[in-house]
């Protein structure tokens, strides 16, 4: 029924304290972010893990939300060179990205459910050059 | 229990009243959407304002409205800097002033895509201004999506979309699956699908997931108890999307 709407939504979970990523990935994680117009938040994550290695907007992100993204990004992304896959429901739009250079992970941005396609993919791609740049700064 | 676009925009209400936006300047962005018209989008923004507030429209020039709003209910209409408008205060009972506040709102809404953002909390709504419900139907704007069709319907509608460039199409409901269409793009297609149902609740029903292949674009909807796949040419991947987008969430 609407069990897709907590768990792709990527909405704030409110009270739910959580520590932050290491200051480094923060700043990276911000930068992808601000790089990215539109999008609400950003998560570094270790796709063949299946771990949320770090996530940029405070409040966090449900975790579960972002869990479910981990588990499908290894098969959305496989074979994907420099593309980006999108995930859609009614609460939110969800674009994922390999980080080159960086094997087995990605960045996820979240933007509002109707962004365009070709926008949400542009927006990843901008976010995940902007966290490359921001590794050596 | 209402339809899940119901569900998420209620959702956003509630989230826009109970904290701050993530973003610095806690602005959204506003556009034609599917079907839905720029002014029904602009108008359906508006119409989430329940709590008395001051929202700043920019447009895809830098013009700026000032709206004061509160309990769904549109009470003054301000130029900000670019803007031509006439400051109004909206009379349900004035017919032509209404009209033409329509009229200005449409031509505002139409150099969008609009981004809107909260000024100011304050004052207090009674029941003056004009509810923008009133407003829609004045105009016989919608502004609750429709309801999603059926994974038939669906897939039927994507291909009368894109004839051109979809490739292949797959359909899995309880175990069984059927499909067709050039054989590379339908195994892409399956091997994607089987690959999603090992992983555990990853992507449930009413998700649409696309993902990029070097020969084909692909496209998964979970919807109405059915996977439905759909492969297309690399370059139309973006346009499949955006069809099954608008679908999934009521505005095809």
């Amino acid at each position: 029924m609407t069990q897709g709407l907590a768990s792709i939504a990527g909405r704030p979970a409110s009270g739910r304290p959580r520590s932050g990523p290491p200051p480094a990935l923060a700043r990276r994680l911000d930068a992808a972010l601000g790089a990215a117009p539109g999008a609400d938040a950003c998560a570094y994550l270790d796709v063949g893990a299946g771990l949320v290695l770090g996530t940029s907007a405070d409040p966090a992100l449900p975790q579960e939300a972002l869990d479910g993204l981990c588990r499908a990004a290894g098969p959305l992304l496989d074979g994907a060179e420099g593309e980006a896959a999108l995930v859609v429901s009614a609460a939110g739009l969800a674009a994922l990205l390999a980080v080159p250079g960086e094997a087995g992970t990605a960045l996820c941005l979240l933007l509002a459910p109707e962004t365009p396609p070709a926008e949400a993919r542009a927006a990843a791609r901008a976010a995940v050059a902007a966290m490359l740049s921001a590794k050596g700064a | 229990m209402g339809r899940p676009q119901e569900i998420a925009a209620l959702d956003r209400a509630l989230a826009a009243l109970a904290a701050p936006a993530v973003r610095p300047d806690g602005a959204r962005v506003v556009r034609p959407f599917g079907n839905r018209s720029a002014l029904a989008s602009l108008l359906a923004a508006l119409d989430e304002a329940v709590m008395p507030q001051t929202l700043r429209l920019t447009d895809a020039r830098g013009a700026t409205l000032k709206l004061d709003l509160a309990n769904r209910r549109l009470l003054a209409v301000r130029p900000g800097p670019g803007a031509t408008i006439t400051p109004c205060a909206p009379d349900a009972a004035d017919e032509a002033g209404l009209d033409r506040l329509c009229d200005c709102l449409a031509d505002f809404a139409a150099g969008g895509p609009l981004r809107i953002a909260p000024e100011a909390l304050a004052g207090t709504s009674g029941r003056r201004g004009v509810a923008v419900a009133d407003l829609a139907a004045r105009r016989g704007e919608i502004l609750a999506p429709g309801p999603v069709p059926e994974p038939a319907a669906m897939l039927e509608h994507a291909f009368a979309a894109h004839p051109e460039t979809l490739l292949a199409w797959l359909a899995v409901e309880g175990g069984a699956s059927d499909g067709d269409g050039d054989p590379a793009a339908l195994a892409d297609l399956d091997a994607l699908a089987a690959a999603l149902a090992a992983c555990p609740a990853a992507l449930p029903e009413g998700t649409l997931a696309t993902a990029p292949r070097p020969d084909h674009a692909l496209a998964l909807l979970y919807s109405g108890g059915v996977t439905l796949g759909i492969a297309a040419l690399p370059e139309a991947g973006d346009a499949l999307a955006a069809t099954l987008q608008q679908m999934l969430l009521g505005w095809a």
